[in-house]
């Protein structure tokens, strides 16, 4: 018994952190029909952002201010320059951002090296409570508030406020959107660099989860939410939700009896059968124009 | 431009009302290597409801789509209250008075009628209501599907919260493509009052194979075939005139 | 004109063909040799993935999967044998039969979905491949994230012999899948690649041809991975890494996508520049991040020329 919740909730706050990439990657591929392969370095880019302010400053609060920020401002200069001019041809967007990726995954090498750094933790969040046997590591409940706090935040945008209403009709119909007289490119801006937010946001999570950061971390991590999102249903908020669950817990439990290299490959697996029995995804719809 | 002589005629009538609302002047638009549009000159007057008539595949709905922005390769002229609007993005067009309904009536499937009309309802508090209250008084059938989404009304549901979202919109000029498809008599003639009722705000552009339901509201008629506009004048014309019909439309 | 410019291009490629198997009689230093190799090896890898790109319109982020297979497959098979030349051949046999399976797997999600969909699954399976490669637990098969020697049959070693050897087969594999391409399978990738709809109905079976393109592909690639072991002679887990697909795509992109000549010029342009930046890097601090020059020379290009030199090329003559 102790096991399982042990697993449960560590599983819980992988989770977690597959959320927070795989939200960004799934509401954009919604409204702009991109699936943005720059989304990995944008995670690692907060990540070593967060490291460096928290160097500075000893101040997580900053880490996650600076981390989001940045991942916001990548967000924003990859759509206007990378995907504004290509919207409609997905070829050429798919190839461009899977460019930016490795040029960005590149160029965090030059200040930080190519090996695994440590990051710094905040005393407050080491170690673990034991309640009744059973270690609640104190990061994993950073991380596990931090992914409700964004889908509950995230789901009272998209129903309760003006935006949200635009971008559930774009999702549905952007042309149509537009026909309307709402400048539906300023939103898909602001979508994207959202969404690039959320992937720095986690990165900036990841480097206190891992209590260090590399610059191929992007692309596993970029792959682990691709796999959450295709099990979820491209575009499906709370399909991503319940997919980024599934693979966290299913990573754990698998992780706890085989070995871990085995365990990607147990998600690869996940993400093929989905693909092969049920393309659109568990909660997607059909018609998935990517 | 091969013009008819009572067509130019008309023209001169048109110089006594007020100026047309929207005029396009050999417009020709390319959809990826086909040149569709080659050629179509209209002109839709002020509170008046004009019809774009033509077999399918004529260049009714390319024609639509280039008044609209969507089409992304087009040239000659189309002008809204005498501004040229033919290369700007489809919301800025939009935004000057213009309310398109496509041919699937453009509702969102995931959307309540509710917030198809949130949507477009722009200003806040007093203003907004007024407008969703005039609405649902002309089309007490939304009130009764209010909380419904997209995807579960009717198609007759469909195409009368369509043109309730231009009212709503408060747009000049209403550009409808082919509302009265796969619709049961009963819904044609209400989605008729409802186009009727239009004309008290604006104008309208309609896209019509249904003959009958076209020569019944609108008051003007432009022939397309080809891509080109053949022939235009008073719907009255039209009617009259059976082997202009037979030849342009089948009838 | 047209018969001219033919007969013309026509000259050009003996000529550039009878240099290239007489140069080496005259002036063969190892490295230049090693060069050589590691162009044709690219050469032929890029010739595999612009069947896939060029011919069939399918965005693969993994080819490198099929690459790093072959490699692995002649590795494993040359320890086994310590070089002899019959294990080797049946290694080179498993490996292109591994890369078959590979690609039949591949080939039926491909048959599933669309284009980004499929560039994800193929990215995430060649990564798989990275991480079980480079795992502890199979270090005895593998040599873990070390990597494996090579050993080569002593006669390869002797003067240009590999060259020759990577000559061949690369003349041998072009004439093969330039045939392919030509055949009415070609026609009907194609085809598939404009409008995938109106093949279908017209009768053609879609998932089978899509099957078919990615097994071809998925086996010249493994063959391409295996000719680069006989040059560089070392597997290294970083085969399947992404650096290599994007080579395989730079390569394509630069060259001129659905050519098949454009790739093998993508290929020389690419290692020559990855060669030159490298040795300059070291002297020149900021070159040795040549990578992301490469990342943005591929950005611009996709962005501004998607057709590639020879495409442009093409276009160029054609307007002339």
């Amino acid at each position: 018994m102790e096991t399982f919740l042990t697993l449960l909730f560590s599983g819980l706050s992988t989770a977690a952190l597959y959320y927070l990439l795989a939200a960004g990657l799934s509401l954009s591929f919604g409204l702009l029909r991109v699936l943005n392969f720059a989304h990995g370095a944008v995670f690692v880019w907060g990540g070593y952002t967060g490291m460096f302010v928290y160097q500075l400053t000893h101040s997580l609060a900053l880490a996650v201010l600076a981390g989001t920020l940045l991942g916001g401002a990548l967000g924003w200069v990859l759509e206007r320059t990378l995907l504004r001019p290509a919207y409609g041809n997905i070829v050429v967007q798919v190839l461009t951002t899977l460019g930016a990726f490795y040029v960005l995954s590149e160029a965090i090498k030059i200040p930080f090296g190519p090996d695994q750094v440590g990051v710094g933790v905040p005393a407050f969040l080491h170690g673990a409570w034991m309640l009744r046997g059973v270690a609640v590591v104190k990061v994993n409940v950073l991380l596990v508030s931090v992914g409700l706090l964004v889908w509950g935040l995230g789901l009272v945008w998209l129903t309760r406020t003006r935006l949200g209403l635009i971008v559930r009709a774009g999702i549905d119909n952007p042309e149509m959107v537009m026909a309307l007289g709402i400048p539906i490119r300023r939103v898909f801006t602001a979508v994207f660099a959202a969404g690039a937010a959320l992937a720095a946001l986690g990165g900036v999570l990841a480097g206190q989860y891992f209590g260090a950061l590399s610059p191929d971390m992007g692309l596993q991590n970029m792959l682990n939410a691709f796999i959450v999102v295709v099990v979820g249903g491209l575009g499906s908020y709370n399909g991503t939700a319940v997919g980024a669950l599934l693979v966290g817990l299913i990573g754990a439990f698998a992780s706890y009896y085989l070995p871990s290299q085995i365990v990607g490959a147990v998600n690869v697996l996940i993400m093929a059968l989905v693909l092969i029995f049920r393309p659109e995804g568990l909660f997607g719809e059909k018609e998935v124009v990517v | 431009m091969v013009y008819t002589r009572s067509a130019t005629e008309k023209t001169g009538d048109q110089a006594n009302d007020s100026p047309p609302v929207l005029v396009l002047e050999n417009v020709h638009a390319y959809v990826g290597s086909f040149h569709i549009l080659q050629g179509v000159s209209l002109q839709v007057r002020d509170r008046h409801i004009t019809v774009l008539l033509g077999r399918n595949g004529a260049g009714k709905t390319t024609t639509v789509r280039t008044i609209m922005g969507l089409v992304p390769r087009s040239t000659g002229g189309i002008r809204l209250a005498g501004q040229e609007i033919r290369s700007l993005p489809p919301d800025e067009i939009a935004r000057r008075g213009v309310a398109y309904v496509p041919e699937d009536a453009g509702i969102f499937p995931h959307l309540t009628v509710a917030e198809h009309l949130m949507l477009v309802s722009g200003g806040n508090g007093a203003s907004r209501t007024a407008a969703l209250e005039e609405v649902l008084a002309l089309f007490p059938d939304l009130k009764q599907a209010w909380r419904k989404r997209g995807g579960a009304l009717s198609g007759g549901q469909r195409q009368m919260l369509a043109v309730a979202r231009a009212f709503v919109m408060r747009a000049g000029l209403l550009v409808i493509d082919e509302p009265s498809k796969g619709l049961a008599p009963v819904m044609v003639e209400r989605l008729m009052e409802s186009l009727l009722r239009f004309k008290d705000h604006g104008s309208v552009l309609l896209v019509e194979q249904n003959f009958l339901m076209a020569s019944r509201i609108s008051d003007d008629f432009y022939l397309i075939d080809h891509g080109t506009t053949i022939r235009h004048g008073a719907m009255a014309e039209l009617v009259a005139d059976r082997e202009l019909q037979h030849r342009y439309l089948g009838i | 004109m047209k018969k001219r410019g033919r007969l013309f291009w026509t000259a050009v490629s003996v000529l550039v063909l009878a240099g290239l198997v007489v140069f080496p009689t005259m002036w063969a230093p190892v490295w230049l040799l090693s060069l050589a190799g590691q162009i044709m090896a690219f050469a032929l890898f890029a010739m595999s993935f612009d069947l896939l790109f060029g011919y069939a319109g399918v965005i693969s982020f993994g080819q490198a999967a099929f690459w790093g297979i072959g490699g692995y497959a002649v590795a494993i098979a040359s320890r086994a044998g310590g070089g002899a030349i019959a294990t080797l051949l049946l290694g080179a046999v498993a490996g292109i039969l591994l890369a078959a399976a590979l690609g039949l797997v591949e080939g039926f999600i491909l048959s599933r979905v669309k284009a980004g969909y499929f560039a994800m699954v193929t990215l995430a399976i060649s990564q798989i491949l990275l991480l079980l490669a480079s795992s502890q637990n199979l270090r005895p098969l593998t040599g873990g994230s070390d990597g494996l020697n090579v050993y080569v049959p002593r006669f390869l070693l002797v003067g240009p012999a590999t060259y020759y050897l990577l000559f061949a087969v690369l003349v041998l594999s072009f004439v093969v899948l330039y045939r392919f391409v030509r055949s009415p399978a070609g026609l009907v990738w194609r085809g598939m690649r404009e409008n995938e709809s109106r093949i279908e109905s017209l009768g053609y079976n879609v998932l089978a041809y899509k099957v078919a393109v990615n097994v071809v592909a998925g086996m010249f690639a493994a063959v391409a991975g295996m000719l680069y072991m006989l040059v560089i002679q070392i597997a290294t887990p970083e085969l399947f890494g992404l650096s290599n697909s994007l080579d395989a795509l730079l390569m394509v992109i630069i060259g001129g996508a659905g050519t098949l000549v454009g790739p093998v010029v993508g290929a020389v342009i690419l290692v020559l520049a990855e060669h030159e930046l490298s040795s300059i890097g070291s002297s020149v601090p900021f070159l040795s991040h040549w990578l992301i020059l490469f990342g943005l020379m591929f950005i611009l290009i996709v962005m501004a020329a998607p057709r590639g030199l020879m495409g442009t090329l093409d276009k160029i003559r054609d307007s002339i």
